[in-house]
């Protein structure tokens, strides 16, 4: 009998672990992921990927958020920024100016068009995030705010800061630019656009991102 | 950390080896023992282990350790990851395979009690896993007020809260946090509306409540008419389909199927 199999003692304790589960994980690849962890440590920006590919937030990210709300992102936001992008090729994640954006790579250029192209807001208001984006982006991208809304899902609650109040200025700006205004105001929230290739006006929608990896969103054209 | 989930037990077993403790006069001055906890946790797609091992021997001086971590599916898959000292992790992706995946730890390390001897400890469980498969439905009502997405008051505003369920027969409640994602079609929308969507994570019960709500003036209802916007809802839990709905929605009420 070898030392080694005399010597082989087995002790399990009940007990806690004791090193992070976060050391298995590797980076995310899922933009919603990203999203969420920006949102999770209070960086602002926002997401342009394709319906589908807005996919799922794990249930580990889930699980970590509470405890690491809006605390610094570990080796900070471009180290973060070049984890993602080194993980995959379909998204492109850019760290500027003080916010983060993800592209589908396949975006369409029209689309892009749409959300960068000069757009007037006649008034300024101070209304929640949510509505902010809900109606006045919502004009912005298809000329009338929405009026009659049906509703589903698991809508996020009041952790998620939908209600916060932010001012939404009158003057010239893009999309892009009236979202990351309304999320900077907003410490906690990502601003989303999602679109489907195939569908009329590309079936766009328009959301907010919450740290916990929970969204809400609103079809632009009925 | 959910607690269920750990894989942790307690066995005791301190041995003494007399006879190997060759640098030892007496026979009460060493011991060995080792504390192996292994915690896994079932992701999304994948299967985390983390193990962390201690050293409790008294009486001879150990280094060199190594540690590794191993995972095997139901189907023999198995993946392992080797790390100096005491601690190691690794994770096997699902490959949708379910059920019974064996989670081992060895390792080895040198004691100077042993002349030019190295000794191993090590051992292993099995973990279940969940796969999310089924939603069960064991509370709906009504609601009043201003949903989430509303400026104003809903017209109508329902609920049903799901409890997600596993593969087993009679189904188990999976009491995790899961991700959750629905899609929709639409054949039908007469009422002309607008759709607004929210999508969370469950509570770390597995459970979640889903809304249905109108809000908003709906100029064909409002002026006396009828109106219908069908919605086909497909939920999906940590990427498993776990039910499919048919919503009807009109000017008075929703009607959600089965």
């Amino acid at each position: 009998m070898s030392f080694r199999a005399v010597l082989t003692f087995v002790l399990f304790l009940t007990g806690g672990a004791v090193v992070s589960l976060a050391q298995a994980l590797g980076p995310s690849t899922s933009p919603r992921e990203l999203a969420a962890d920006l949102a999770r440590h209070g960086v602002p920006g926002g997401i342009v990927v394709m319906n589908s590919e807005f996919g799922d937030v794990s249930s580990l990210s889930a699980r970590r958020a509470p405890a690491d709300a809006l605390r610094s992102l570990d080796g900070g936001v471009s180290a973060r920024v070049n984890q993602f992008n080194a993980v995959g090729s379909q998204y492109h994640a850019t760290a500027g100016d003080g916010f983060v954006h993800v592209r589908s790579v396949r975006e369409p250029d029209d689309l892009r068009q749409v959300l960068e192209r000069n757009v007037q807001v006649d008034e300024s208001a101070g209304l929640s995030a949510r509505d902010a984006v809900f109606m006045r982006v919502v004009k912005a991208l298809s000329g009338k705010e929405p009026q009659a809304i049906i509703g589903t899902g698991a809508f996020p609650g009041s952790e998620c800061p939908l209600d916060r109040p932010v001012h939404v200025p009158a003057g010239w700006t893009s999309v892009t630019r009236m979202l990351d205004d309304i999320v900077k105001q907003v410490p906690g929230l990502v601003w989303l656009v999602t679109y489907d290739i195939d569908a009329p006006n590309y079936g766009l929608e328009v959301g907010l991102v919450c740290g916990g990896g929970a969204a809400v969103r609103i079809t632009v054209f009925p | 950390m959910n607690k269920s989930n750990w894989t942790t037990y307690r066995i005791a077993c301190i041995l003494w080896a007399p006879m190997l403790i060759v640098c030892a006069g007496t026979l009460h001055a060493q011991g060995m023992s080792f504390s192996v906890y292994m915690d896994t946790t079932p992701g999304e797609s994948s299967l985390y282990m983390v193990t962390s091992v201690a050293d409790n021997s008294w009486g001879c001086s150990h280094g060199g350790y190594m540690t590794t971590a191993r995972l095997t599916s139901p189907s023999g898959r198995t993946v392992a990851s080797q790390s100096s000292g005491l601690q190691a992790s690794t994770s096997l992706d699902y490959n949708d395979e379910y059920g019974d995946y064996s989670v081992a730890t060895d390792g080895s390390y040198q004691c100077s009690c042993i002349f030019g001897g190295t000794a191993g400890f090590g051992g292993s469980q099995t973990t279940f896993v969940q796969r999310p498969t089924s939603l069960n439905m064991y509370k709906t009502d009504a609601l009043t007020g201003t949903p989430t997405g509303c400026s104003v008051p809903a017209r109508y505003w329902n609920f049903r809260d799901y409890q997600v369920m596993d593969q087993q027969t009679p189904p188990q409640a999976i009491l995790k946090v899961m991700s959750m994602k629905e899609t929709f079609t639409t054949p039908t929308n007469t009422c002309q509306v607008s759709f607004v969507a929210g999508d969370q994570p469950t509570g770390s019960s597995g459970q979640f409540r889903d809304q249905f709500f109108m809000c908003g003036p709906v100029p064909v209802c409002d002026g006396g008419g009828s109106c219908q916007t069908v919605r086909s809802q497909t939920w999906k839990a940590d990427g498993n389909q776990v039910g499919q709905y048919t919503i009807t929605y009109t000017c008075s009420g929703v009607t959600i199927n089965p």
